[in-house]
């Protein structure tokens, strides 16, 4: 990497650093008036920009894996088949993925149309719509939403019933645009209706082959394996408990001990055989654990600054261009 | 012979965990007063219109068993104190669980008591899987408008469309926090951060039995208001809530602690034995 952009990365980190360092410590007063400006002002800004950052590694692993593994496949590397099966999933995964985020968006947005409705109802009443006059105005309102009503008919039956969809739509042919409360009746309707459209959208989504096929290979694969993964932990442990528990000095009896009583103050069986296990329980973990889980926070903690603070001023070891 | 042995061990185990998933034994979970502490709370708390809960469910499939069914006792009792709440979670593998519990208990409620009516959007709302860690945490208490740092719910709704958020924007309104992990490093965030100078919710938190004794020294401090400990947390917890609920269909909690209890008794004799006929190895 050029020395510019080692210059430019280092210049970068160091205004970042100083940034957050800043708008944590120092009082919100005198960010206020020392400065001259609300010195986090475009914090939320700020904070999206990093979340877009981080999200960025997404694509960055996603190409970094193509590249590895696609050769490995393209050059029938030893054990090529593994790569063309990474390969297959990823995409597989990311097709599914992406269409089920697409069909929920379509939902979404048919939702959204009827709160545009409510909206567009707020701004006739605030007079804030110039063309056609109040009654024109409130047609136009009334026929968009008969107009939503019937695209959605299905949906209204389906969760309703079919005297429901007659009788709203009824009610509202009923509604006359120059009615006093026109507005509130038509906003009373629109908010009763949301809630069953989302309810009856959500069904029928649930019922795609995409949402489907999304949770037989997430749920039903992905989380199956992980849980399975983790679950052999379990196994090891039994294994190390028998051959690696073992009372060679008073500090080892110590620690068997401890183990035990905290696990029997846990569970059912050691409440039957003492009650006063839980409490010996709490007391081991409340005193002697707190005092030393403490110090080992503390020492970590104090480690993570000095890291942090070599990181901010880039005299962390060479990430980029280390020296040859 | 070594091998003979880590196969008997394995056996064992599997024997300890099959037993009362087979034949249904289901022992009383032992008393855990940070989990009835927890329980307590909730019943005492007094929600006002526009505040909420926000429940973090940091979780994926490999916590699931102790995390899961803390998370589904204490969202079951949100529901039936008719308490708002807004899920979300750090961590990408959390999805399915944000999205099934609250529907699985949702449906549970409405059967036990068929004339409360729980819907998406009035009592509760699911904000998927949220990146940004430190920062965003961080931007939740300096927010002015909630709505602007999350936007969307997880099914494309605007949250301004959702009546629970209509009226919320401020952090002064989310009147406790609950997060469930077993990971380290995402709960620490919650207890440095979710907080500013004019407001500090109430923070309980659940955590697997690995992490206890990481977790005790904020329970000690009262950085944090209660603590599900491990699974025993989560069926002392449904215990509480099969007592105030006669007819209550019993989750997973209790089941799953009697295997663990049972697995955790082999460990012990193992243990014993282990240092009985294994001390000249």
């Amino acid at each position: 990497m050029s020395s510019f952009k080692i210059k430019l990365i280092k210049f970068f980190t160091f205004i970042g650093g100083i940034y957050f360092f800043l708008e944590f410590l120092l009082p919100v007063e005198y960010l206020n008036t020392e400065f001259g400006f609300k010195f986090d002002k475009y914090h939320d800004q700020i904070t999206d920009g990093i979340r877009t950052i981080g999200s960025m590694a997404c694509g960055l692993g996603i190409l970094n894996i193509l590249f590895v593994h696609s050769s490995k496949v393209i050059f029938k590397k030893k054990n090529f088949i593994y790569s063309f099966v990474l390969l297959v999933s990823l995409f597989l995964m990311l097709t599914i993925s992406i269409t089920d985020w697409v069909a929920s968006e379509r939902y979404a947005q048919r939702i959204d149309k009827f709160n545009k409705l409510i909206s567009f109802s707020n701004h006739i009443q605030k007079g804030e719509i110039e063309n056609y006059n109040q009654e024109q105005r409130n047609g136009l309102l009334k026929a968009e939403f008969l107009k939503e009503l019937k695209e959605n008919q299905k949906f209204i039956i389906s969760k309703g019933t079919d005297n429901y969809f007659q009788d709203i739509e009824n009610k509202i042919t009923l509604i006359a645009p120059n009615s006093k409360d026109f507005h509130t009746q038509i906003q009373k309707e629109i908010t009763e209706l949301i809630p069953i459209l989302r309810e009856s959208y959500n069904t029928e989504y649930e019922t795609l082959t995409i949402r489907n096929s999304y949770r037989f290979l997430y749920e039903g694969l992905f989380i199956a394996l992980g849980s399975a993964m983790f679950s052999l932990l379990g196994f090891y442990m039994a294994v190390a408990a028998y051959r690696a528990f073992k009372i060679k000095s008073f500090e080892s009896a110590l620690m068997v001990l401890t183990a035990i009583t905290v696990m029997l103050g846990q569970i059912s069986f050691g409440e039957m055989l003492w009650g006063e296990f839980k409490h010996l329980r709490i007391w081991i973990l409340s005193n002697p654990n707190s005092a030393a889980f403490r110090a080992i926070v503390l020492g970590a903690e104090v480690g993570a600054l000095v890291m942090a603070f070599r990181m901010w001023f880039s005299i962390e070891s060479e990430t980029f261009g280390a020296k040859k | 012979m070594k091998d003979l042995e880590r196969k008997i061990i394995y056996l064992f185990v599997l024997l300890a965990l099959l037993v009362p998933l087979i034949t249904g034994l289901v022992l009383k979970p032992v008393k855990m007063d940070n989990a009835g502490s927890i329980y307590t709370q909730i019943e005492e708390l007094k929600f006002k219109k526009n505040e909420v809960a926000f429940v973090a469910l940091d979780f994926g499939p490999n916590t699931k068993g102790e995390n899961e069914p803390q998370s589904e006792v204490f969202i079951e009792h949100l529901m039936l104190n008719k308490i708002p709440f807004v899920l979300f979670s750090q961590y990408f593998l959390a999805e399915p669980f944000l999205k099934e519990i609250p529907l699985r208990v949702s449906k549970k409620i409405m059967k036990l008591y068929p004339e409360r009516k729980l819907e998406y959007g009035v009592d509760w709302v699911n904000l998927g899987y949220q990146p940004g860690r430190t920062q965003l945490i961080q931007s939740i208490p300096k927010s002015d408008d909630l709505r602007k740092i999350f936007i969307k719910d997880v099914r494309g709704n605007k949250l301004e469309n959702l009546p629970i958020f209509k009226n919320l924007t401020n952090f002064s309104q989310i009147k406790l926090l609950a997060q469930f992990t077993g990971l380290t490093g995402l709960f620490d965030i919650y207890v440095s951060f979710f907080k500013n100078k004019e407001h500090q919710p109430l923070f309980f938190h659940g955590c697997t039995s690995i992490t206890i004794p990481d977790a005790y020294i904020y329970l000690d401090s009262k950085q944090i208001n209660g603590l599900f400990e491990g699974i025993a947390g989560a069926a002392w917890y449904s215990e509480l809530l099969n007592i105030d609920n006669p007819g209550r269909v019993p989750d997973s909690s209790h089941i799953i602690n009697t295997m663990l209890g049972v697995a955790h008794l082999v460990i012990i004799l193992l243990i014993i034995f282990g240092n009985i006929f294994r001390r000249k190895l």
